[in-house]
């Protein structure tokens, strides 16, 4: 990993945020789980862009946010992080909970921003297809759901499950549940409001998710005008991990074509 | 000792093998099990036996909530508290507790608490809990907001029932513009207050700052008479000596002629309550934001006597039960009372799936048998230095 770290006090909140490569910039905002950190993917991805890798307020080692409450909280939080950046022009790749964030971000101020990828992004309600209750499930078993290859899961939970990470995945989880809890995975007030997305936007998921079910990139892709949506095959909810290459090759060829 | 006669109203007709195929008598037991034929006949059952506990002399009898589960069938004790209140003609009632959280208006509790209140003319005793860590799964509510929810709605109740109204509430989760509930409590300032908890230092430790009784519920003696001290430590750095009359410890009695014979008839029934009916699953049972790390720790050792099947055995040898004959049961529970320093025993007499006759038979017993010789006494060792 060649990535810059650097920490942030926004918000009173200090955070950490790691940058490599240079070019167009390349938001990346992470899901919920937020243990895996600077993946193989950014440093692909940060030979032709400028990316950025922020930790979320209240996620792993960033103390307590006494302001969150919502995930609407940290979307008003990275349209301060935008400004105090002077970040313009930004692609954005929202993965999970930052593919809830990344929307939410594009419906109240897409002014700084160039493009969207949502990455099996949770932030709306379809009936008739219930999220997976990841609240349920043992540590152990959730990186089982997270997964659609058995053996990726089971290298996942040599790192993750690490006694070290223990404090960070439980901080985690009450976060998770403090911002997702009730309504479960999605805010109603989101779904009114996604026509007011311009930007050229792509729906990524894997085709196995079994946390949320790929039926759901059709309903995005219905709400947000022009959207385009790309599956990947043998693949659960984290393509960044599981199909890196594929999500890879998507990102670029969607940034190309609409650049 | 102030005995309390406590009853959990379980569904004593759940289907034993079919909680077992589901792992747990809660959240997914699937409610097509209840019948409630044999339901309603079992809620006249159990009120029966609250009433007759009345009269038999017990210092008073209690009930409690729980939610969606074959565990205890008291989703809303104010309605059995409601239905038992015009018959406990001598000792008090008790609810242990209402789960503040777990309610979107908790001005409905001060407002429930009062008519009850007035009703038994201050015999009332009000219980506040956060609710168990399953009831954030079927109740709906957020449990990284349980403690500041139960915080706030504590706050307001006691208000409501101790400030003029009308006021103006504005909390975080909870906002009135008119807080002005009829009738006020006929206790004064308001009913005794006991706060049941699993041995959480944060509950603890707040009870003890707010000199409410608390109780510990089903846990071994030794780690209830730790509980105990932490409390007595945690009032004196509040600064004041506690009383043991603000320490309760639930349990549950059962008394045959022999000690063999009292085993042998309270197994199946002891058994079906720890293993069948109590749920094992930590994802279930401590929801994220529930506890501070530190209290999750603490509970963890309290309860892990629950991770593997409880015999009988195990739960008697471990003071968690006592069940014996009336010289057996005299004797453990004096011990287990000058060891723990309490004033209070929640007793329940019926649990698990033990019949109508065989708890009634078990309430006289512990009427006959123990209530006369633990009317006066109080904690040996603690007197002594009192």
């Amino acid at each position: 990993m060649n990535a810059r770290i650097e920490t942030l006090d926004l918000c009173a909140v200090k955070t950490t945020i790691a940058t490599a490569g240079s070019g167009p910039t390349l938001l990346v905002l992470q899901g919920a789980n937020h243990v895996e950190g600077w993946l193989p993917l950014y440093d692909s991805l940060a030979r032709d862009f400028t990316v950025i890798l922020p930790t979320h307020p209240g996620y792993t080692g960033t103390g307590p946010a006494p302001w969150l409450d919502h995930v609407s909280d940290l979307t008003n939080y990275y349209l301060d992080f935008l400004e105090t950046k002077d970040l313009t022009g930004v692609h954005v790749l929202g993965l999970s909970l930052g593919g809830w964030i990344a929307a939410d971000l594009a419906v109240r101020d897409s002014s700084r921003l160039a493009s969207l990828t949502l990455v099996a992004a949770p932030g709306i309600y379809l009936p008739g297809y219930e999220p997976l209750d990841i609240f349920l499930r043992s540590d152990s078993q959730f990186l089982d759901d997270l997964f659609y290859s058995p053996e990726i899961a089971a290298g996942a939970k040599l790192t993750a499950l690490d006694p070290a990470h223990e404090d960070a995945l439980l901080n985690n989880k009450v976060t998770t549940a403090k911002l997702t809890w009730s309504p479960r995975l999605y805010d109603p007030d989101l779904r009114k409001w996604l026509h007011r997305i311009k930007l050229p936007t792509q729906i990524v998921w894997g085709e196995q998710d079994a946390i949320l079910p790929s039926a759901y990139a059709a309903e995005w892709a219905r709400l947000v005008q022009g959207a385009r949506v790309s599956l990947i095959p043998d693949c659960g909810h984290a393509p960044q991990i599981e199909t890196p290459t594929e999500l890879e090759s998507i990102v670029r060829n969607f940034i190309a074509s609409r650049s | 000792m102030k005995i309390f006669n406590f009853h959990l109203m379980p569904y004593a007709h759940a289907d034993l093998d079919v909680i077992k195929k589901n792992g747990t008598a809660w959240l997914t037991y699937s409610n097509k099990h209840y019948d409630p034929v044999l339901g309603s006949d079992l809620y006249h059952q159990y009120l029966d036996q609250l009433c007759f506990a009345d009269e038999l002399g017990f210092d008073g009898v209690a009930v409690n909530e729980h939610h969606q589960t074959a565990y205890g069938l008291m989703p809303t004790p104010g309605v059995l508290a409601g239905a038992l209140s015009r018959s406990i003609k001598k000792g008090s009632l008790a609810i242990l507790g209402r789960a503040l959280p777990l309610v979107n208006n908790p001005l409905t509790i001060a407002e429930e608490f009062a008519v009850l209140d007035n009703i038994m003319r201050g015999r009332f005793i009000g219980g506040f809990v956060r609710g168990i860590g399953v009831e954030y799964h079927n109740m709906g509510v957020n449990p990284a907001e349980s403690a500041e929810r139960f915080n706030e709605a504590h706050d307001l109740i006691i208000q409501a029932w101790t400030k003029p109204g009308p006021f103006t509430f504005e909390g975080k989760y909870y906002k009135f513009k008119y807080v002005n509930p009829w009738p006020r409590p006929y206790s004064s300032p308001h009913p005794r207050i006991f706060i049941p908890s699993s041995g959480s230092l944060d509950t603890i430790r707040w009870v003890a700052q707010k000199r409410y009784t608390y109780c510990q519920t089903l846990a071994p003696i030794e780690a209830v008479a730790k509980t105990f001290a932490l409390f007595r430590e945690e009032a004196n750095k509040a600064g004041y000596e506690a009383s043991s009359d603000q320490l309760a410890w639930s349990n549950a009695i059962y008394i045959a002629e022999t000690d063999a014979k009292a085993l042998a008839l309270a197994r199946p029934h002891l058994e079906t309550y720890m293993n069948s009916f109590l749920s094992k699953n930590p994802a279930m049972m401590s929801p994220p934001g529930y506890s501070s790390v530190e209290s999750i720790k603490r509970v963890r050792a309290i309860k892990s006597y629950r991770s593997a099947y409880q015999t009988a055995e195990d739960l008697i040898k471990r003071g968690i039960v006592i069940v014996g004959s009336p010289n057996t049961v005299r004797e453990k529970l004096s011990a287990y009372q000058d060891l723990a320093g309490f004033n209070i025993s929640l007793t329940k007499t019926q649990f698990g799936t033990m019949p109508h006759e065989m708890a009634r038979e078990n309430q006289i017993a512990v009427a006959e048998e123990i209530l006369p010789y633990f009317r006066d006494r109080a904690p040996q060792e603690l007197a002594q230095f009192a």
